[in-house]
């Protein structure tokens, strides 16, 4: 069997130590990330709402005399491949490198859940049942048969486990050994005459023609189901046994099956998750959905602009003896004038005035991190799917948009949920339109220095209308392409949990060291180059900026920019460096002036008054011009990067680049012509 | 009548499904077979709603709500009275009535169950003509 190759495998006096690879496999959300986590140490975002996780994942852990790499995989519903997450994760299920299975299953929704297991137990592989979420069946008052259980399911272990506690960990690695060298059983269930009769021939078959398989049972049965994949693997003629898909068939036998496991070992089921329901009643109204939801979003940018802002000052003052300190040390150690300089004006500008914004960014991902753990998510779908449905995409599509609210790089990833390329087209093509955290210096920056009044307010009408065109252009697209209302959402809902505190953590120290990273590498670089372009010219090293080569290459900007109240080669320089990184726009503010942090009070200042210097007349609505300007125009490499990699098209990618650009420029150009006749 | 037009706290028995394979196939595997109860929880006028299938919750927009015929069912008193699930039973098609039900459980009482039923593989006499006659279509 080929499960065994791995076991004993190596020779040597390291031999002792054997080796195998193991998938784990489930449902979406029932807990796969978080018990791949707590096996493996590893780290990996986990949130309550289905199709997390998009690609598979390795892992390393090992129990006694064993070494197990352990793979996470997207969560499927069933081994059909309909969806990218189910073709991944099925190809990882069949391949021959994987010896067992660890099947997770949420033991709240056992009935759902064994369906998969059902198949996997088909395929012939040694198979362990995770019974994960144990605490939720307590608390609703139902009793299991854990006796009875694995006797239904072919004798496969059965370990519950707590997946957020971290318990019965030991025990399922233990099992899982144990099992591999046993060996499975791979007749579970069988289906009604006729059809078990063609499954007995088929495997017959499958047995003579390929007898490297080691389920051809699974195989026998997905020729049945007319498996598109299967049968073009495997061209032996089967038309007289196929004569049409027995998938309904199959199906239905496997839940009456199922029916019968839950009627034998499931007691009690009692009151079923009233608060759950309790709490939709309200998040999930008719009328009151829609509102509830804004509210919320307004509550989470309310807290990152101003708690934020209260935690700021630490690190103000922080930057500012670093900036000093460096300042005097290199005096002191008689360091030459150009490297004081670039390492104080551009390094240290460039890069701390980044880090300053830390407080506002981790507010804003504990708040996402929070609202994705509680399960509201799914909700968000269900209650946008009307206004979605208008402009062509299902409600599912919004749920990459607000991931957007984070970082465009994972949201654009997670467009994988999606079930047509048509629809992830456009919500790649929409999505840069929400707000992501990287906009959010720029957003704080420019409205702190010129709407002092109501900082707050105008960098929440970003996120508003950020979101207004994302939704604009999906029904501009849905008018051109005369696409109907689209109204085939499809979603899971889980339970509503109190959200876990290591998850918590993890998701946001995940994305704080992303931040730090990338103002280690990117922003560290960008402020590089923008230091070098700024200071030296076509005779050397010039004393102006204005002589630079930057300066002439952001003066060719200027007659493109002026019309959109933009028409400042400082600002040329910005937004082109900008689409390094979006908070390279401050930094490159921060270095053009020479201030060394930006986020104070005396940096505003010095910014503004430098400026003014250069265009008096630069006002609040260059300012927000400045702000649309940087909402819509191309997003980060590495959000291009992305969407090239899933698109897979340089055409639909340069042609979106194009398009954004195009955008940005009318859009800022309207409101600046129309501003300034209201105002001046 | 369809799931589409279902009333918000109702109990419904599906009856078929009339809605592009591919959807039929991610409905089925999530447990939305004929005879399956679903109980409405929630729905908008004109949109989507969020329904209960085998403990879970699901939320179906109005082109797939619409596609699934159902009929009303007092599902929760039948699921009481004969046993869990009974009258989700497999090979349950059309109305579910109360007579269904007792049809469909002495004809469950009269198989015997999987494990005592011969699980074994096909003998090779079964098996083989199969064989040939495949071997002889492909030469």
């Amino acid at each position: 069997m080929n499960h065994n190759i791995g076991i004993g495998g190596k020779k040597g006096p390291e031999s002792r130590r054997k080796h195998l690879n193991v998938a784990c496999i489930g449902n979406p959300n029932c807990g796969k990330t978080t018990l791949f986590n707590a096996l493996t140490g590893s780290r990996l975002k986990v949130a309550n709402w289905p199709g997390v996780t998009v690609e598979r994942v390795e892992g390393e852990t090992s129990y006694e005399d064993t070494d197990i790499t352990l793979i996470d995989t997207p969560g499927i519903y069933s081994l059909t491949c309909y969806t990218i997450e189910e073709k991944v994760t099925r190809k990882c299920a069949m391949d021959d490198d994987i010896d067992a299975i660890i099947n997770v299953v949420d033991a709240s929704s056992l009935e759902r859940n064994l369906y998969l297991t059902l198949q996997l137990l088909e395929l012939g592989k040694p198979v362990v049942l995770a019974l994960n979420m144990m605490d939720v069946v307590k608390e609703r008052g139902m009793e299991l048969d854990m006796h009875r259980l694995p006797e239904m399911l072919g004798g496969i272990p059965v370990v519950p486990v707590s997946a957020a506690r971290r318990t019965g960990l030991d025990i399922l690695l233990h099992a899982l050994i144990h099992h591999c060298e046993e060996g499975m059983e791979e007749y579970i269930l069988d289906y009604p005459p006729e059809i078990e009769d063609k499954i007995g021939k088929l495997t017959f078959l499958m047995r003579k023609n390929y007898p490297s398989h080691c389920s051809a049972r699974w195989h026998a049965i997905k020729l049945l189901e007319d498996d598109e994949e299967v049968r073009q693997d495997h061209p032996i003629s089967v038309d007289s046994l196929v004569d049409r898909s027995y998938e309904k068939e199959i199906i239905q036998s496997k839940y009456a099956y199922i029916e019968k496991v839950v009627r034998e070992i499931l007691f009690y089921k009692g009151k079923k998750a009233a608060s759950t329901d309790r709490i939709d009643r309200l998040l999930t109204h008719p009328i009151w959905g829609i509102p509830v939801f804004l509210l919320i979003m307004c509550l989470v940018f309310f807290l990152t602009f101003t708690v934020g802002d209260v935690l700021k000052g630490v690190f103000e003052t922080g930057l500012d003896m670093v900036s000093d300190g460096a300042a005097g040390l290199l005096e002191g150690l008689g360091v030459a004038g150009w490297l004081k300089s670039l390492i104080v004006e551009g390094i240290i500008a460039g890069v701390g005035g980044i880090l300053t914004f830390i407080p506002n960014i981790f507010i804003l991902f504990l708040a996402l991190a929070i609202l994705e753990d509680s399960g509201y998510m799914a909700r968000v779908a269900y209650v946008m799917d009307s206004v979605m449905g208008r402009v062509g995409l299902s409600g599912k599509a919004f749920l990459p948009m607000i991931l957007g609210f984070g970082c465009t790089v994972p949201a654009i990833m997670a467009t994988r949920a999606l079930e047509t390329e048509h629809d992830r087209r456009k919500t790649m093509l929409v999505t840069p339109f929400m707000s992501c955290s990287a906009r959010l210096p720029v957003y704080v920056l420019f409205s702190d220095i010129f709407f002092p009044e109501h900082p707050a307010v105008a960098a929440f009408s970003m996120y508003v209308i950020g979101m207004a065109i994302a939704i604009l252009v999906a029904l501009v697209i849905n008018g051109l392409e005369k696409g109907k209302v689209n109204d085939s959402l499809l979603i899971e809902l889980p339970e509503y949990k109190r959200p876990n505190a290591r998850t918590i953590r993890i998701y946001v120290w995940n994305k704080l060291k992303d931040y730090l990273s990338k103002a280690g590498t990117t922003i560290f670089i960008a402020s590089i180059v923008i230091w070098l372009v700024l200071n030296f010219g076509m005779s050397g090293q010039v004393k102006d900026p204005a002589d630079s080569f930057g300066a002439m290459l952001g003066r060719v900007l200027v007659p493109v920019l002026a019309p959109a109240g933009l028409g400042m080669w400082q600002i040329g320089v910005a937004l082109l460096s900008g689409i390094s990184a979006k908070e390279v726009v401050v930094s490159s503010f921060a270095v053009l002036f020479g201030v060394a942090n930006a986020n104070s009070e005396a940096g505003m200042a010095a910014i503004l008054e430098n400026i003014h210097k250069v265009d008096p007349a630069f006002g609040p609505l260059n300012a927000y011009c400045l702000m649309l300007f940087c909402l819509l125009y191309i997003p980060c490499v590495a959000t291009v990067a992305t969407i090239k990699k899933e698109s897979g098209s340089w055409r639909f990618t340069l042609g979106m680049m194009a398009f954004q650009l195009l955008l940005a420029w009318t859009v800022s150009t309207v409101v600046f012509q129309l501003g300034s006749l209201i105002v001046g | 009548m369809t799931l589409y037009e279902a009333q918000k706290g109702g109990s419904y028995c599906v009856e078929g499904l009339s809605v592009e394979p591919a959807i039929t196939r991610r409905l089925q595997a999530l447990g939305l077979n004929d005879g399956t109860i679903v109980n409405i929880l929630n729905r908008k006028k004109h949109g989507a709603l969020i329904v209960q299938v085998r403990g879970t919750r699901l939320a179906l927009g109005k082109h797939i709500s619409s596609s699934i015929q159902v009929s009303e069912s007092d599902g929760e008193a039948l699921r009481r009275e004969s046993g869990e699930g009974l009258a989700d039973r497999m090979g349950l098609h059309g109305i579910c009535t109360v007579e269904d039900i007792f049809v469909e459980e002495t004809a469950a009482e009269g198989k015997a169950s999987p494990e005592e039923t011969t699980a074994e593989k096909i003998s090779p006499a079964e098996g083989e003509p199969a064989e040939k006659e495949d071997e002889s279509r492909e030469s």
